[in-house]
């Protein structure tokens, strides 16, 4: 309860230096200063994204920085390599959308051949092949140490065989 | 046009401004969201967030809802209400845009980890907008005392919800990172991390200069200074002054991100500016506790407050 306490609190501040000296206009709008009072603080407090968007908003909180960042690298028929650009997929937000693709390979536990891994890349290369014109062969996503620079394949997608045949090793230097 | 801009209250001009800025905000997020090929997902990778979650969990609804000649047309239709909405105010046409917009972005956010907290400003001051959405305020005679009611209390919405989320992030920041998060190498380390993710802006710091103890230093005053910042957020509230030193204080922590870190909150640098930075005195944020306005129309609002 002790941080439910706190962001009320802290909303009872804002609120405080904010409120309109004419309160009587406010009256008939008390739900929406009732909402900002009792769900944003609560939304902060619960961190289970089910009020959203009263949600917990964080950014640098935490003194622990993820070791490894993943990079998604599409590789075309023509034998070009560049970062899948996430933007034409989620244009507002296009690395919690690499989050969540990082939330299912890690629980795929695989390194290919997983369906629903499968369809999503299928269709992001088809997206991809629709903004710009390029030929796919492979997309293969890449655990990256940012602090040693070693890298390691984590999941690999190809047109059809799903990397089937493919026999490059599944570990090399970066 | 112009004789319309001119014939509103500055009060109504600015909530004006606002709304038109929120709107063609979320045109541009919508018209860059390319929301029919989100069918081509597999079905299983959309849950969502509050609302959104108990709505895809309906598989006939959500089997309807991400087809894709359904997302196209609820795309149009939201960039069409969004575009209406800046010429016409009424409370019934907001309301639907903002349960457009709000539902489009509901799918958006199911297919990712977590709520991007750069989406709530524009979702929030459009419901704001939305809720405090009555007829127009002018100075021509039809003055309605009520519509500038309106306005003021829809700034004042749209200010807190803007507000907030700062200062929870500085509170938590300070409660739940402690002092190690300013004194040890925790930014330098998340500098390292976010600057090698993909981005859109494609910006990024050189390895090399993190060893630059004049570099790195100054980051972690800026993250201090930063989170100081985001903190007394609430002191925007109190002098136009404080409104000021915040406002470019956090612009410059915005263009700061963007340079170092690949991360831009271009939808909130805008609003901020546009709820908080008009008027030349701190007057328009002081609208929202001083008392009532008294720009040009201000006869009229004399009269008008002489009524009560």
């Amino acid at each position: 309860m002790a941080p439910l306490f706190l962001y009320l609190l802290v909303t009872l501040v804002v609120l405080a230096f904010a409120l309109p000296a004419d309160l009587h206009a406010v009256r008939g709008k008390g739900l929406v200063v009732a909402a900002v009072m009792l769900v944003l603080p609560l939304g902060q407090a619960r961190q289970d994204h089910l009020l959203y968007p009263a949600d917990h908003w964080g950014m640098y909180t935490s003194p622990d920085v993820p070791l490894t960042f993943q990079e998604y690298v599409v590789g075309t028929v023509a034998g070009a390599s560049y970062h899948y650009p996430f933007v034409q997929v989620a244009f507002s937000s296009p690395r919690t959308f690499m989050a969540r693709l990082s939330q299912l390979i890690t629980r795929c536990r695989c390194k290919e051949g997983d369906a629903l891994l499968d369809a999503i890349f299928e269709a992001l290369v088809s997206i991809h092949r629709d903004r710009s014109g390029a030929a796919v062969a492979r997309l293969t996503v890449y655990d990256n140490e940012w602090s040693s620079a070693r890298r390691t394949i984590r999941y690999r997608w190809q047109p059809h065989t799903a990397g089937a045949d493919n026999d490059e090793s599944l570990e090399r230097p970066n | 046009m112009m004789r319309v801009w001119s014939g509103r209250t500055e009060l109504a001009q600015h909530a004006a401004a606002v709304r038109a800025g929120v709107l063609v905000i979320w045109c541009v997020v919508l018209l860059r969201t390319p929301y029919p090929d989100y069918a081509l997902l597999p079905a299983d990778m959309f849950v969502g967030f509050g609302v959104g979650r108990v709505v895809l969990s309906q598989e006939w609804l959500k089997g309807v809802l991400l087809s894709a000649p359904v997302l196209e047309t609820l795309r149009w239709t939201g960039i069409c209400l969004c575009v209406s909405s800046i010429v016409w105010r009424q409370r019934s046409l907001w309301l639907v845009t903002f349960c457009v917009v709000f539902l489009l972005d509901l799918v958006t956010k199911s297919i990712e980890a977590y709520p991007n907290h750069a989406q709530f400003g524009p979702l929030a001051v459009l419901f704001a907008m939305s809720v405090f959405a009555a007829t127009e305020a002018r100075c021509d005679g039809t003055h309605d005392r009520n519509a500038s009611a309106e306005d003021e209390l829809a700034l004042w919405c749209a200010s807190v919800l803007l507000i907030l989320p700062y200062t929870y992030i500085g509170v938590g920041r300070v409660v739940e990172g402690g002092a190690e998060l300013f004194t040890g190498d925790a930014l330098l380390r998340y500098v390292a991390y976010t600057s090698r993710l993909y981005s859109a802006y494609d910006f990024g710091v050189p390895m090399a200069w993190l060893d630059n103890s004049w570099f790195n230093g100054s980051l972690k005053v800026g993250f201090a200074l930063t989170t100081i910042c985001e903190v007394l957020s609430p002191g925007v509230f109190v002098s136009s002054r404080c409104r000021v030193a915040w406002l470019l204080a956090v612009t410059t922590f915005h263009v700061g991100t963007l340079l170092v870190m690949n991360i831009l909150f271009w939808e909130n640098v805008i609003l901020l500016w546009l709820v908080l930075g008009w008027g030349r005195d701190g007057r328009r944020v002081a609208i929202v506790r001083s008392a009532r306005w008294t720009g040009g129309c201000g006869r009229l609002n004399a009269r008008a407050s002489g009524e009560r």
